[in-house]
């Protein structure tokens, strides 16, 4: 229970649209719950997520997106391990390592753009990263007419992995059809700007 | 729009309508929003309570030290490290599991851990199609299967899953390791001080002095 409190046996009338009332009573059915019972559910993870300082649309949009990324084929490993194999590998195949993350990025801009269809796929990789880029600490998307700025600041990341991840990014961003006018990536700082591509050209 | 009634226990009633008022909102309309997340999360066939686990699990592994990576950039790079940097490696992956096995327990207190531990690594093992944990009070069975998990990949998960294990007291039994598969079996074993005591306290049932026990 959240907030460690005394269950209470007085009940409260609460006033919520019919709509959403007649599908909870749909799901508590199903469940074989009482309706009553799913309501202090849904009441105590309120305040379980209320405690976490978020809200229960920030969660389940962000579990959404999560859970999109594992059905990608994302995995979670530790960054730690990450950084030292990269740090291994990268003086001696960095061309193969930049090649492989920026594929690995086409690939991401090409689902992105048959996933999301009907919706803004630049705004969807922004999303992406807020809540998939763990070693990210402030991701600003700018647009501008046909104009991308993306700013990426993670600290802690060595410039090996800065630097694949600008080739990552570039590879999405070069499959959702933009082309890449500046690069300044450095320790920790991705600072890139995109042009839209214009039809007819290469 | 029609407005239809809800009984709700009344503390937790009481404590989402402080929540609606600190975020300047009126309580029809925080419950409603809570409502329209539980019909979503039904849609995904979640419910709102493991949505609200997994995601405490996510946040944790994210708030420690784990990251997300593609499986097509993270697999290459262990096949093209492994054979050289085979027991670092190996070793690297067994503290992790160590530091899993020790963090998740803790921020789910008042839980079984073996409980804990398979719930956590059911949502943070993504390439695993299977994942269960299988405990009694000597020994546990371990199963992991990810069909697309490399050679490398399964090795080095085999010692984080070691590690793990360890830190909820089990010490490495039976091991069937080939790619893909992961089957593992641990003892746990009766703990020096544990025996002692229970030999103490029996010892005491029968009269016999404790400086004999």
């Amino acid at each position: 229970m959240a907030g460690g409190r005394l269950p209470s046996k007085e009940k409260k009338l609460v006033a919520v649209r019919g709509d959403l009332l007649t599908r909870v009573i749909e799901i508590s059915n199903r469940e074989g719950k009482t309706v009553y019972g799913m309501t202090n559910e849904i009441f105590d993870q309120a305040i379980r997520v209320h405690d976490l300082g978020l809200t229960l649309p920030e969660v389940v949009d962000a579990y959404a997106l999560l859970k999109m990324e594992r059905e990608t084929g994302a995995v979670i490993t530790s960054s730690d391990i990450l950084s030292y194999l990269i740090g291994k590998l990268y003086p001696k195949e960095k061309q193969a390592l930049r090649e492989l993350w920026r594929s690995s990025g086409q690939w991401y801009g090409k689902y992105l753009l048959a996933k999301f269809h009907d919706q803004d796929p630049v705004e969807m990789l922004r999303r992406r990263l807020v809540t998939c880029a763990w070693d990210v600490t402030d991701v600003n998307l700018v647009r501008n007419v046909d104009q991308v700025k993306l700013r990426i600041v993670a600290p802690y990341l060595p410039v090996e992995n800065t630097e694949l991840f600008s080739e990552h990014l570039e590879g999405i961003m070069q499959s959702l059809g933009y082309t890449l006018e500046k690069n300044d990536t450095m320790r920790g700082i991705i600072l890139l700007e995109f042009s839209k591509k214009v039809e007819g050209k290469t | 729009m029609k407005r239809k009634f809800l009984a709700a226990r009344a503390d937790l009633a009481d404590a989402v309508s402080s929540i609606a008022q600190e975020r300047h909102l009126t309580l029809f309309g925080v419950v409603n929003e809570a409502l329209q997340q539980v019909v979503r999360a039904d849609e995904v066939k979640q419910s709102i309570a493991e949505i609200m686990d997994n995601y405490t699990v996510l946040k944790t592994a994210r708030e420690t030290g784990s990251l997300v990576i593609a499986e097509d950039l993270w697999y290459p790079l262990l096949e093209r490290a492994f054979p050289a940097e085979r027991e670092a490696l190996l070793k690297a992956w067994h503290e992790h599991g160590l530091w899993y096995g020790k963090v998740f327990p803790a921020k789910f207190p008042g839980e079984d851990p073996v409980k804990v531990v398979e719930r956590v690594l059911q949502a943070l093992l993504w390439g695993s199609s299977e994942v269960a944990l299988l405990a009694s009070s000597e020994a546990m069975t371990l199963r992991c299967i990810g069909p697309r998990f490399t050679e490398a990949y399964t090795v080095l998960l085999a010692s984080f899953l070691e590690g793990v294990a360890e830190s909820l007291g089990y010490s490495a039994g039976g091991r069937d390791v080939s790619r893909g598969v992961i089957l593992m079996t641990f003892n746990k074993p009766v703990m020096a001080v544990e025996r002692s005591k229970a030999v103490k306290e029996r010892a005491l049932a029968h009269g016999v002095p404790s400086s004999r026990a």
